[in-house]
């Protein structure tokens, strides 16, 4: 008896987390396909909000800008974040990496509003005009944390008897990062890039302070156009933004999982 | 000069002196173990040697040239490491051709070396596998594959056999004996466990504390021990304190054993008259009888007190004074020609002068 309660129990459970998590969002994708303009009641199915926005190039153009800043901020921060990590693990005793450490950490339990300010008032100080370039650079700050975290739990499994034995195969260092180090680093870094990728587009906090003009993204798109533009757009645009957001975090865990599988196997014989 | 050479070698960690002026030659051909309890530097020579460690001091040579300094992928020499480390993101048959690969070798050539090597190896089905997917005796011989088919000069083998279980662990010899003999390189041999030196060495070198104790045949290192180290460290043995009084001849001397009498003994290392000695008799040197033996063995009187039957032969504990004597005794009935002797019976020990090893006293 007390198993098919507890079991009754965990269902109901999950199916409240469910709705309580998504329901909104579904709400905003069927709103979505609604003809109403103002939504709340439902008046037909209509494709037109779709069109509408396709049509407008201030949306286009926010679009075209989240996707470069994600990705400018994507491949800088995956490089700088993975060799954070490298060091960060092959000194690990040392006070400076420690100090390092705990640099790294900080921007994952910093407020946005914060890490906002203090990088608008550095631009602002050193007289940089406002713009890609530095919503850019504030990407790759905090995502530099989040891929160098993910690669360290890669690394922490990495078995660096692997670099001696390809030394003692004759291999040099150039071969052992290629055919070694990458290769079994590479979920990692990608799982890492993945998540830089949606953080980035997602942000709208830091994005706000220091965007300028021409450097619409479109978090910032959405939020402006809730001031003015007609709020069913706005579902329609927020339920394309989610569709590339998820498949990108969806590819990012699947990769993750697949490619850790056999290593972490072997790591525990 | 001998094939591979290693003279003075010092390493040290921080204050610790891992290995204090390790000197040895290895034959080309030759099997050649390091031998020692765990932390006695054995792994810190193999290292060296592979270029994985700087000496602090001293020279390696390998067929007539230095190596001491060169970096690991320029030694013509292949590790088979303690956990295997194959790459696990690397198919068998990748895993072996690494090496011919790293150094340019064309592709139907490697796909060629890495077909004899499994077949060396007698694992030609497994070349598709993944490391996660075979077992650890296969694992074991695709590493020492992935080294072989460089064909280097020397194999340096680094407790190759630690990870595996006896049944396993005595298959694997039989195994590293064969493909030995099948490729003639030279192999370095590092192991805590003297079964294995043993069965697989020509030659051994025992290792205590950062030093070489002895080096010598199988044989010669249990048979006549130099150091007090090495008697007890390879198989079991009996120790007694005493003191030399008298030399009866050039091979023969008189030894006080301390609470048990005079007896003479085997004097190969040429101790003085006045000496402090330690006496080593192994266990299996010793016979029980039920009734004193004849003049020519040297026996004392004493009281069994502890019996372990081992199958193959039974180990006896005999009160004798202040010791406990430990000795092994065959089952058949060419040496039973007596009862066998119980706990609590009177019997005595013997033992031939020619059987004892005499050791430097520690005191």
């Amino acid at each position: 008896m007390t198993k098919v309660n507890s079991r009754f129990t965990s269902l109901f459970v999950t199916i409240f987390v469910i709705i309580f998590m998504y329901l909104p969002i579904v709400m905003l994708v069927t709103m979505s396909f609604n003809a109403s303009r103002y939504g709340g009641k439902w008046t037909g199915f209509s494709l037109k909000w779709y069109e509408t926005l396709f049509r407008d190039h201030s949306v286009i153009n926010a679009t075209m800008n989240t996707l470069f800043v994600a990705l400018m901020a994507t491949i800088f921060s995956t490089i700088i974040g993975t060799l954070a990590a490298w060091v960060l693990n092959a000194y690990k005793n040392s006070n400076v990496q420690r100090l390092h450490y705990g640099l790294i950490y900080a921007p994952l339990v910093v407020p946005d509003v914060l890490m906002g300010i203090s990088l608008l008032l550095m631009f602002v100080s050193l007289k940089v005009d406002l713009g890609l370039t530095t919503v850019i650079l504030a990407h790759i700050t905090f995502c530099v944390s989040y891929v160098a975290f993910t690669v360290l739990a890669r690394l922490q499994d990495f078995d660096f008897a692997l670099i001696q034995a390809a030394q003692d195969l004759g291999a040099g260092s150039f071969r052992i990062f290629i055919k070694i180090i990458l290769p079994l680093l590479l979920p990692g870094i990608i799982a890492g890039a993945m998540m830089a990728f949606t953080l980035s587009m997602d942000d709208f906090v830091v994005t706000f302070f220091v965007g300028g003009p021409g450097s619409t993204t479109l978090p910032v798109k959405v939020y402006s156009m809730m001031k003015h533009g007609p709020p069913a757009i706005i579902n329609a645009l927020s339920v394309v933004f989610m569709a590339v957001t998820f498949t990108v975090a969806i590819i990012g865990n699947v990769l993750l999982r697949k490619k850790s599988s056999p290593s972490r196997a072997v790591a525990q014989h | 000069m001998d094939f591979f050479e290693l003279g003075n070698l010092q390493k040290y960690f921080g204050e610790n002196h891992v290995v204090d002026d390790a000197s040895f030659c290895v034959k080309r051909g030759e099997v050649f173990s390091l031998l020692g309890p765990s932390g006695c530097g054995k792994t810190t020579i193999l290292r060296m040697i592979g270029g994985f460690e700087e000496p602090d001091g001293g020279k390696i040579f390998l067929d007539n040239e230095e190596i001491t300094n060169l970096p690991p992928n320029k030694r013509k020499i292949n590790t088979v490491f303690q956990n295997y480390a194959l790459f696990p993101h690397m198919s068998v048959r990748d895993n072996i051709a690494f090496g011919p690969r790293t150094s340019g070798i064309k592709e139907a050539e490697v796909e060629k070396m890495v077909d004899e090597m499994l077949e060396i190896i007698r694992l030609k089905d497994l070349g598709d596998r993944m490391p996660a997917n075979i077992s650890g005796g296969q694992k074991q011989r695709i590493a020492i594959a992935r080294a072989l088919i460089n064909k280097p000069k020397l194999l340096l083998l680094d407790e190759p056999l630690a990870a595996l279980d006896l049944k396993l662990r005595q298959y694997m010899l039989l195994e590293l004996d064969r493909i030995h003999d099948e490729v003639g390189t030279t192999f370095i041999y590092v192991t805590h466990d003297q079964g294995e030196a043993m069965s697989l060495s020509d030659r051994i070198a025992v290792m205590n504390n950062g030093k070489i104790e002895q080096i010598g045949t199988p044989a010669e290192i249990y048979e006549n021990p130099k150091t007090r180290f090495v008697a007890s460290f390879i198989g079991d043995t009996n120790f007694f304190e005493g003191t030399v009084t008298e030399n009866i001849d050039r091979e023969y001397t008189k030894i006080d054993m301390v609470g048990l009498g005079e007896y003479p003994a085997y004097n190969d290392k040429k101790f003085e008259k006045g000496d402090r000695v330690t006496v080593s008799i192994r266990p299996e040197k010793f016979s029980i009888f039920m009734k004193e033996p004849g003049d020519n063995l040297n026996n004392c009187e004493g009281v069994v007190e502890d019996i372990v039957y081992q199958g193959a032969q039974t180990r006896y504990w005999v009160r004798v004074k202040d010791y406990r004597i430990n000795v092994v005794m065959q089952h058949n009935r060419c040496s039973l020609d007596f009862k066998q002797p119980t706990w609590g019976d009177k019997v005595w020990v013997a033992w031939h002068r020619d059987d004892v090893t005499l050791l430097e006293s520690p005191h």
